[in-house]
């Protein structure tokens, strides 16, 4: 194995815990500085190591999916000896991948997957879940080993590298998956919850319980869209909310 | 109340690797709501019930994207302790689910409290990096990913116990509506969370038409799919 070879492996698996350092001043840095170190080792002796940590020193943050990207940009870019530059490029460059990488996982490929284990779960048993959690794990690993080699081969020319990378196809592709599973899960919900419900809820019909409860969702959507409802208060409205019902239908 | 030793221990190792995968290790899913507390469901053996609770915190944790939270919350282990507390009686489900709420909110002060720990740590660091010393800046980055998977493990196993003893005090204490309406908060949660899903999901995209074009596909899908097999849906 070359020296570069047995770095980028060793940098591949520290780029597992980027955000696990994180925090409100400098974020990733720290993880990403750890990512970066087996180069560092390889290219520099003792006291070049202070300075050079230095320059990269400071807040950093980015999509932890993307981030090995900058870790194979500045390698190449520090080996290539346009050391000075690098700096202000990575900080550049992780808010772009930032941004891009954000729509991608969070309100892509995360969404439709877990939805996915979802509508599986709710069908098959527990167990389901495991399979969409299986092939997420996989994809995202290999997503790590691509950007880290895209980086370091494309790094001279990223801003072309970037550019024809098809994310926003494959974020609209994710969304659009996850939009098919909503609906999906939203049939399968109101096809599962009668079994559920059927003989629990006094003389008045399944469906006036699933119309009323999806009704409250969504004052509580918009409520909670509108940030004038924490998450965590939803449950607890709806004991205030079901045992008015109950009192009124049951 | 009754301790029995094993499933606190698998609850503590599930809820320590969910939770160093939520903000620590790999963001793999495992940390999902949905994937998590389906797995804790399995594990406690009530694999039915649990996806049903997890189906509900997933809809309930979907109101918020988790990128720049200015309140974390900790929806992993909140899935993940519900089947470890509840019992055979559908009322517990519910308020497992209440449960849930709580621990949410107390795992993300949790949280919350690593990444300072974090901050104060990564600060201390200035001159280990003036020195180049790598091993140091190593150490504490490795020192804080363990932080958050014991964090996963003692809120997991914290809120198991608080739960068990809530529940033993509140069992002979639930009167007859009372255990109704809990049952109704658990059987009701998922369709109640569905359009705060809908409205997250229909808000992401660059095109809202196109995405419901989408969404009345797989509601079709599903449909045809539900009228082709009387049996899609299993009794769990």
């Amino acid at each position: 194995m070359t020296t570069r070879r047995r770095s980028a492996t060793a940098s591949w698996w520290r780029l597992w815990t980027i955000q696990g350092s994180w925090n409100r001043q400098n974020m990733q840095n720290l993880a990403w500085l750890v990512a970066v170190s087996p180069w560092l080792r390889d290219r520099t002796t003792g006291e070049q190591r202070g300075p050079w940590l230095r320059r990269y020193r400071g807040f950093f943050n980015t999509n932890p999916y993307l981030a090995p990207l900058l870790v194979g940009f500045v390698q190449r870019f520090e080996d290539e000896g346009r050391a000075t530059a690098a700096p202000a490029l990575v900080t550049g460059l992780s808010r772009t991948l930032g941004s891009l990488g954000d729509g991608l996982t969070w309100t892509g490929a995360r969404p439709a997957f877990a939805l996915v284990a979802a509508i599986g779960a709710v069908i098959l048993g527990a167990w389901f879940v495991l399979i969409p959690w299986l092939i997420f794990l996989v994809a995202q690993g290999w997503t790590r080993s691509w950007a880290l080699r895209v980086g370091y081969d494309r790094a001279l020319d990223i801003g072309a590298a970037l550019a024809s990378l098809p994310i926003h196809r494959v974020t609209a592709a994710f969304q659009a998956a996850a939009a098919a599973a909503v609906g999906a899960l939203i049939v399968t919900v109101m096809v599962a919850a009668p079994d559920r419900l059927s003989g629990a809820v006094g003389e008045k019909p399944i469906w006036v319980w699933l119309v009323g409860s999806v009704a409250v969702g969504i004052v509580v959507a918009e409520l909670a869209s509108r940030r004038r409802l924490d998450p965590t208060w939803i449950p607890w409205s709806a004991a205030v909310g079901l045992s008015l019902a109950y009192r009124l239908l049951a | 109340m009754e301790l029995d030793f094993l499933p606190l221990l698998i609850a503590a190792t599930l809820g320590a690797l969910a939770g160093g995968d939520r903000t620590a290790f790999g963001q793999t899913l495992l940390a999902h709501p949905i994937v998590a507390g389906s797995l804790a469901g399995w594990c406690a053996g009530a694999s039915g019930p649990g996806v049903w609770l997890a189906l509900g915190i997933t809809c309930i944790a979907a109101a918020r994207v988790p990128v720049g939270e200015a309140r974390v919350r900790d929806w992993t282990s909140a899935a993940i302790v519900g089947p470890f507390v509840a019992g055979e009686a559908a009322w517990t489900w519910g308020f497992a689910l209440l449960l849930a709420s709580v621990v949410a909110s107390a795992g993300g002060r949790a949280i919350e409290a690593v990444r300072e720990l974090a901050r104060r740590r990564d600060l201390r660091l200035e001159a280990a990096v003036d020195a180049g010393d790598l091993r140091a800046l190593e150490r504490t980055h490795t020192g804080l990913v363990v932080a958050h998977f014991v964090r996963g493990g003692l809120v997991t196993l914290a809120a198991v116990l608080v739960g068990r003893a809530c529940l033993a005090w509140i069992s002979p204490r639930v009167d007859p509506a009372t255990g109704q309406i809990l049952a109704f908060i658990w059987w009701l949660t998922p369709a109640m969370g569905l359009p705060i899903l809908l409205r997250f999901q229909l808000s992401v995209g660059s095109s809202t038409r196109n995405l419901l074009k989408w969404l009345a596909g797989g509601a079709v899908t599903a449909t045809l799919a539900w009228q082709l097999s009387e049996r899609l849906v299993a009794p769990i």
